[in-house]
């Protein structure tokens, strides 16, 4: 690749030259998609945004990522920013001592159960695993509603507007996607 | 049949420690929702390509330079990358604040002192390019 102001790069190629590692995509990548990367991953860390993406930045750097789909750069970016928010989150409350929360966030794996580490985390894969294969007989509306809430996708304003519904309809509807997945979880 | 609370707790209790999975539609929708941020900050893209033999002088010069930049007011980053192609490349990524913190670099005496020595190690100009974060 070519340093250049003035010359745009496919979103193709600026995933294949990620993935090769090569530094002037990373750094062509955060002109065209910095501030976007921060302002979603404000979203979910606040004021730490700043810094959650410079360490993404910083780790595809170091070792390269391999995007799945070259043509999606971005749900790419979405899903690494994301990650990349969600696993900061993790290790603050770690640091500090936070037990696991049902918020689709709990601390690093290694500070939750120090004394059995392979036993938790083996029920926790298969939990994990009941968990994708329940929320795969649900609706795609009711998984919104989920994700919104357990994993903090869409504020529930944003999904409120996504499924063309009221505030009490939201929770009403929220109520009764929890209750089906429970309803897997408990049966499966 | 049981009530909301029971419901949620339970639920709740299940969930505890686990990652929820989000779908990546579901976060290219919220990136989508998700407005921009306006942003001063400036990149800049410098490619050194070092004559046969004079690429460890140009390195240890570079590593020299990007350790005195670290030290700027307004300078965000600052490394040094060889290629995974090129045994001759080295390509040096900076992240500045804004204008002013790029102007401060420029003139600062490291700066001058880099372009100095690595004029007898290249084997072409150096080529930058000054990106704005958008």
């Amino acid at each position: 690749m070519t340093p250049s102001t003035d010359a745009p790069v496919a979103d193709g190629d600026l995933l294949r030259g990620l993935a090769e590692g090569e530094p002037e995509t990373v750094a062509r990548l955060f002109e065209r998609f910095g501030s976007k990367m921060i302002a979603f991953a404000r979203r979910y860390v606040g004021d730490e945004a700043d810094d959650v993406v410079d360490d993404l930045m910083q780790r595809w750097l170091e070792k390269p990522p391999r995007p799945r789909d070259p043509g999606r750069i971005t749900s790419f970016l979405a899903v690494s920013v994301y990650h990349a928010s969600i696993d900061w989150i993790r290790r603050e409350r770690a640091a500090h001592g936070q037990l696991p929360r049902a918020d689709g966030i709990s601390p690093e794996p290694q500070k939750v159960s120090p004394a059995a580490p392979g036993a938790g985390a083996a029920s926790r894969k298969a939990l994990e695993t009941r968990l994708g294969a329940a929320l795969e007989r649900l609706s795609s509306s009711d998984r919104l509603l989920l994700e919104s809430h357990y994993g903090r996708a869409l504020t529930a304003d944003e999904c409120m507007a996504l499924l063309g519904i009221s505030r009490s309809a939201f929770h009403q509807r929220l109520h009764r996607a929890r209750s089906r997945l429970l309803g897997l979880l408990e049966t499966a | 049949m049981m009530d909301r609370s029971t419901i949620e707790a339970r639920l709740d209790v299940l969930l505890r420690g686990v990652a929820f999975p989000v779908r990546p539609a579901t976060l290219e929708r919220a990136w989508h929702l998700t407005p921009d941020e306006p942003s001063t900050e400036i990149l800049v893209i410098v490619t050194f390509r070092a004559i046969p033999g004079q690429l460890d002088e140009l390195e240890q010069a570079a590593r020299e330079f990007v350790t005195a930049a670290g030290q700027l007011e307004g300078g965000l980053f600052s490394a040094l990358y060889r290629s995974n192609q090129d045994p001759l490349l080295l390509t040096l990524v900076e992240r500045f604040e804004d204008q002013a913190a790029l102007d401060r670099h420029m003139q600062a005496p490291y700066f001058h002192r880099f372009q100095v020595a690595q004029r007898p190690l290249l084997s072409q100009p150096a080529d930058a390019a000054v990106l704005h974060r958008r």
